[in-house]
């Protein structure tokens, strides 16, 4: 662990990735807390229509970080963990339609969605690149199969309606406030779990996945913890993503969901502790409010999307921080700081 | 480093703690500004849920038609009231339906909900608008709205596909003097609901069902199936596809294996809706199908509306845009009714249901509501024609009148079974 540690601290490549070293504390903790503080201002400055927007973007900022804590540390892209938050909102939805207390319906939503994620993490574990990318894709379509034909006890493709959020959430801004307080709590935990000895792991594998081998890790195992753990967040979403709707359907788990979230992730800025809220935040808007004045919202998503990957390999978090730098570099006469150095090609 | 990074990152989490405590308590202002400032100078607010885009993007262009054409024909004016209307597109997919209806009901206050269409969009809309307390004209197949999960503020005012259009086929096949018959629907919602009206009707009137074919949801390429019914020895077959690639695929492969010369086909409206026929021909000349409404239905609306309609936008219209119309007719007429008092909610809803029986020009013929808000309405099985033109559509053969949700079943009975599924498939 102390030689791995050694070899990859020292790496510069580790640094700008999430953006946040290098610059001053405290123009990163006012930028944060400017954004604190107009997030906890929205439901005083504006309409139910907006907040309610907020915790959707919230919501699924959370399912798009589940994405990017694999997709970027681990270089593992999943196109299935739709399936996985369908999985927890559908054991929420069933349980409170039967009639269970709160506690429990969380439990049974936990529990399905460990096990579906150990199963997500059992099929691929010793897969990588494209292979595990086709496999959680197949994964999140058994998911969303199930969901769609078990119609006894999922409703089919009618879903399951009438859920009910918990009284004290039951309001649109107090369950904006949750939705906010669990998106930070996940959002540092996900941060601390990139920056901690096992997110190094992760990384090494996704570098070069022969010498980590060889210097002993079990892959296989890293691999299936990182699944479980991003599946837990997955759950999470799914929980709050029903809450909202206070419905659930098969679509929540399609492949769409899917796509969309890892878009959200790209877009955004892979591997960047921002990068799914912004991303999450675009898509939306783009999906829910665009597509009141305009029709071709989805053209307008893919332009962003092609152009994001071609002008802003990093997304736009990415993109944001390079542009600071170019313009600060020539502000100060300095030139640029340097741009995000390419990452390593994998494979050793 | 962990330790700087763990620090920092409770540091956040107490400053935000403390911050969310302070905000919390007070109660935010959009909590009291929400009541609607009420009758804003005589202007009736319509919400349209539509799906505009997505795969069933097609049905909202029709909805849209046949909306806009009754307005436009009315100089947008119900009894006192100018009627104002809002589209919004669902993209076909719940999570924006249900947020397109926030805005709808939040933003723009409308009066009532028009739509949506799918049947999963629906279940979510409706369950918004009735805790919102606002109306809902819903023009879905979900049957559950209308049965199990009925609700004061929603009424169907049409339903396009579902096991109550279907009721028809199966007492039609009955009628023909049919024996025996076999059936294939897709193998989800849509097709068991479709399948499963067809079948209750038909057994119940003494038919004998030989085969069941179910089909994926998606799959195009039907010949294997139909390959099977031409095998089947029936004396009538019933397909209930979506129509979409399916249903085109399904006349296709029933025209190669010589089943449409030799067997009579009956089908769900859908199957041979103006879009399904144009891409199959002539083949599709006479098909029966089951609707709410016939291109060629005879009746003085009808001829006015189809005109208006073929000169506005060079189209057929479809069941889909007489929906649109026929929900429009109805909302005129209970606006007109009210003397000038804004109807909303619950009384809306009241309304319509009042007026729509002691009326003789509404579009799909004699409509009523029972008691669970599911439409009661005249049902007609239509054979593909060619006009004169040389554009194939549905003339209408027969009609059953006044057919509710729950064909001659009781209620109750059906209430107490489950929805149709794969293994309960008639009542």
């Amino acid at each position: 662990m102390n030689s791995l540690k050694g070899t990859l601290m020292d790496e510069k490549t580790l640094a700008p990735r999430t953006g946040l070293r290098g610059r001053p504390l405290l123009v990163r903790l006012i930028v944060i807390f400017v954004l604190l503080a107009a997030a906890l201002a929205l439901p005083y400055i504006t309409t139910g229509y907006y907040v309610s927007l907020g915790s959707l973007i919230a919501a699924s900022a959370i399912l798009a970080a589940s994405v990017n804590m694999l997709a970027g540390d681990g270089g593992l892209v999943s196109l299935g963990h739709a399936g996985i938050a369908a999985a927890a909102g559908y054991g929420l939805a069933w349980s409170a339609k039967e009639g269970f207390e709160l506690w429990a319906q969380l439990l049974v939503a936990l529990g399905l969605t460990l096990l579906v994620s150990a199963l997500f993490g059992l099929v691929s574990m010793r897969t990588r690149g494209v292979f595990f990318l086709m496999v959680t894709l197949a994964a999140g379509m058994i998911c969303y199969g199930i969901a769609f034909r078990w119609s006894a006890v999922t409703g089919g493709d009618n879903g399951l309606s009438g859920i009910r959020r918990p009284e004290a959430i039951a309001p649109y801004w107090t369950f904006y406030f949750a939705v906010l307080v669990i998106f930070i709590i996940a959002t540092l935990a996900l941060y601390m779990i990139s920056r901690s000895p096992f997110g190094l792991v992760l990384r090494g594998i996704r570098d070069s996945e022969s010498r980590m081998r060889s210097l002993g890790y079990p892959i296989a195992a890293y691999k299936f913890s990182a699944m479980m753990l991003s599946g837990f967040f997955a759950g999470v979403a799914g929980v709050l993503l029903v809450w909202h709707a206070e419905f659930v359907s098969p679509t929540l788990g399609d492949f769409i969901a899917s796509a969309m979230a890892l878009i959200m992730v790209v877009l955004g800025g892979l591997g960047t502790v921002s990068g799914p809220l912004v991303g999450a935040a675009i898509v939306i808007l783009i999906q829910q409010v665009l597509s009141t004045h305009f029709d071709r919202w989805s053209t307008v998503l893919g332009a962003l999307f092609i152009a994001s990957v071609i002008f802003a390999p990093k997304g736009l978090v990415g993109g944001f921080h390079s542009l600071v730098g170019w313009i600060r570099g020539r502000l100060t006469g300095k030139p640029a700081a340097p741009h995000i150095p390419k990452e390593p090609k994998s494979e050793g | 480093m962990q330790r700087r990074i763990a620090k920092r990152g409770f540091l956040a989490l107490t400053a935000f703690s403390a911050a969310f405590l302070l905000a919390a308590c007070a109660p935010p202002g959009a909590q009291q500004a929400e009541e609607a400032p009420a009758g804003e100078g005589g202007v009736y607010k319509v919400g349209l849920l539509l799906s505009q885009t997505g795969f069933a993007a097609s049905t909202g262009t029709d909805l849209t038609r046949g909306w806009d054409l009754y307005w436009q024909q009315h100089d947008n004016t119900a009894g006192d009231f100018t009627i104002e209307s809002i589209y919004e597109d669902d993209a076909s997919e719940p999570e924006t339906a249900l947020t397109k209806t926030q805005r709808l009901i939040q933003e723009e206050n409308v009066d009532v909900l028009v739509g949506p269409i799918l049947a999963n969009n629906a279940l979510a809309v409706a369950d918004y608008a009735t805790q919102s307390e606002v109306a809902n004209l819903t023009q879905t197949s979900a049957d559950d709205l209308t049965q199990r999960e009925s609700s004061p503020y929603v009424l169907r005012t049409g339903a396009f596909a579902g096991s109550q259009a279907t009721f028809a086929a199966g007492a039609w096949a009955a009628d023909e003097g049919y024996m025996t018959a076999a059936t294939i629907c897709p193998d989800y919602a849509f097709g068991w609901d479709n399948c499963g009206g067809f079948a209750s009707a038909y057994l119940e009137a003494g038919g004998e069902i030989t085969q069941q074919l179910w089909y994926p949801q998606g799959t195009t390429d039907l010949s294997t199936y139909v390959a099977q019914l031409a095998s089947a020895n029936v004396d009538v077959i019933f397909a209930g596809t979506t129509g979409g690639t399916d249903a085109v695929g399904f006349m296709q492969a029933a025209s190669n294996f010589g089943i449409l010369d030799s067997t009579p086909v009956v089908t769900g409206a859908a199957t041979t809706s103006s879009a399904p026929l144009a891409t199959a021909g002539d083949i599709s000349l006479g098909i029966h199908s089951v609707g709410y409404y016939a291109e060629g239905l005879e009746s003085d609306v009808n001829d006015e509306f189809r005109a208006a309609y073929e000169e506005a936008y060079d189209a057929i219209p479809s069941v889909y845009a007489s929906g649109a119309y026929l929900t429009a007719q109805l909302l005129d007429k209970a606006l007109t009714e009210a003397n000038g008092e804004k109807l909303t909610g619950e009384e809306l809803i009241e309304a319509v249901k009042t007026v729509a029986p002691e009326a003789d020009d509404l579009l799909w013929g004699k409509v009523s509501f029972d008691e669970y808000n599911g439409v009661v309405a005249p049902l007609y099985v239509r054979t593909v024609e060619k006009r004169d033109d040389g554009k194939l559509w549905n003339v209408v053969d027969k009609t059953y009148d006044d057919v509710s949700q729950f064909w001659t079943f009781e209620p109750e009975e059906w209430l107490a079974n489950p929805t149709f599924n794969q293994q309960f498939t008639h009542q």
